[in-house]
């Protein structure tokens, strides 16, 4: 079997109608026009039929085909998974990062000023029974609830 | 109890006792006199002595189960003890008259009776 030349459109064109050139080098071998005087013939195999190319397949080859093509689509859905599974956690973060950020959008600066001035206060606050003594009866109350609840849980 | 709780809730008794307030005898009232824990009861009736005045020596004399009627003989004892070191009895004794030649259960009486002779000694 010898190998065809595929040729372009227009090629064919300027063979077809340019009846006065001779193509120099030709492989007519395969060709059946070759022996007759036709002038210029087409050398090439333009009606080129994919049929040639068309391979016969066996059932094993098929087999073998359908678990690949299976295989390729258990490992697509293990991507899919894979990716779904980056997704949730892309969102766990984002939503976390947007909680993060939401909190500390509602920090203040007047907060954080409150919160150290609180802590400053605590830290030096007379905590004496003489110093407790010129507080409200009612923050005394609390206190002592929170004091006697603490020591008898202690003491349970 | 830890000696960090013990100081905490013995600054807050001692703070009440010093409190003008009226209130503070019915806050060391509802929740000292009525602990479980007899070192918490002991130190408020103690602060309620100090106080010295009538609405807080007639919770340690005349009500049952605190003060000098506590069912803890360290937390009465402790009571009798503040009422003897009182400066000021005056007080004391009047509500320890009136308590005996009152209404009040036989044992309530009978313990206002022994603690008035005690001062009376004192």
């Amino acid at each position: 079997m010898t190998k065809t030349k595929a040729i372009s459109v227009s090629e064919i064109r300027g063979r077809i109608f340019n009846t006065t050139t001779h193509e120099p080098h030709v492989a007519r071998s395969s060709n059946p026009f070759s022996k007759v005087k036709l002038g210029n013939v087409l050398t090439a195999d333009v009606f080129d039929s994919q049929e040639k190319n068309i391979q016969k397949y066996t059932i094993k080859d098929k087999l073998k085909a359908s678990a690949l093509v299976g295989s390729i689509s258990d490992f697509g859905s293990k991507i899919r998974a894979g990716i779904e599974s980056i997704n949730a956690f892309g969102t766990r973060m984002k939503e976390s990062i947007v909680n993060t950020w939401n909190k500390i959008n509602d920090i203040t600066i007047e907060d954080i000023g409150q919160n150290i001035t609180k802590s400053i206060y605590s830290m030096f606050e007379d905590k004496s029974a003489k110093g407790l003594s010129k507080r409200p009866v009612s923050e005394l109350r609390q206190m002592f609830k929170d004091a006697e609840y603490e020591i008898s849980h202690m003491a349970a | 109890m830890t000696d960090k709780n013990t100081k905490k809730i013995s600054n807050i008794i001692n703070a009440l006792s010093m409190h003008t307030d009226p209130e503070s005898i019915r806050v060391l009232e509802e929740i000292g006199t009525n602990s479980s824990v007899d070192a918490v009861r002991e130190m408020t009736a103690c602060a309620l002595v100090k106080k010295n005045t009538e609405d807080a020596l007639r919770v340690v004399i005349t009500h049952e189960g605190k003060g000098i009627n506590d069912l803890s003989t360290i937390v009465a004892m402790s009571t009798i003890n503040e009422l003897l070191t009182l400066e000021d009895k005056e007080i004391a004794m009047k509500i320890l008259s009136e308590t005996v030649e009152s209404d009040f259960e036989d044992e309530i009486k009978d313990n206002a009776r022994s603690v008035k002779a005690l001062m009376a000694l004192s």
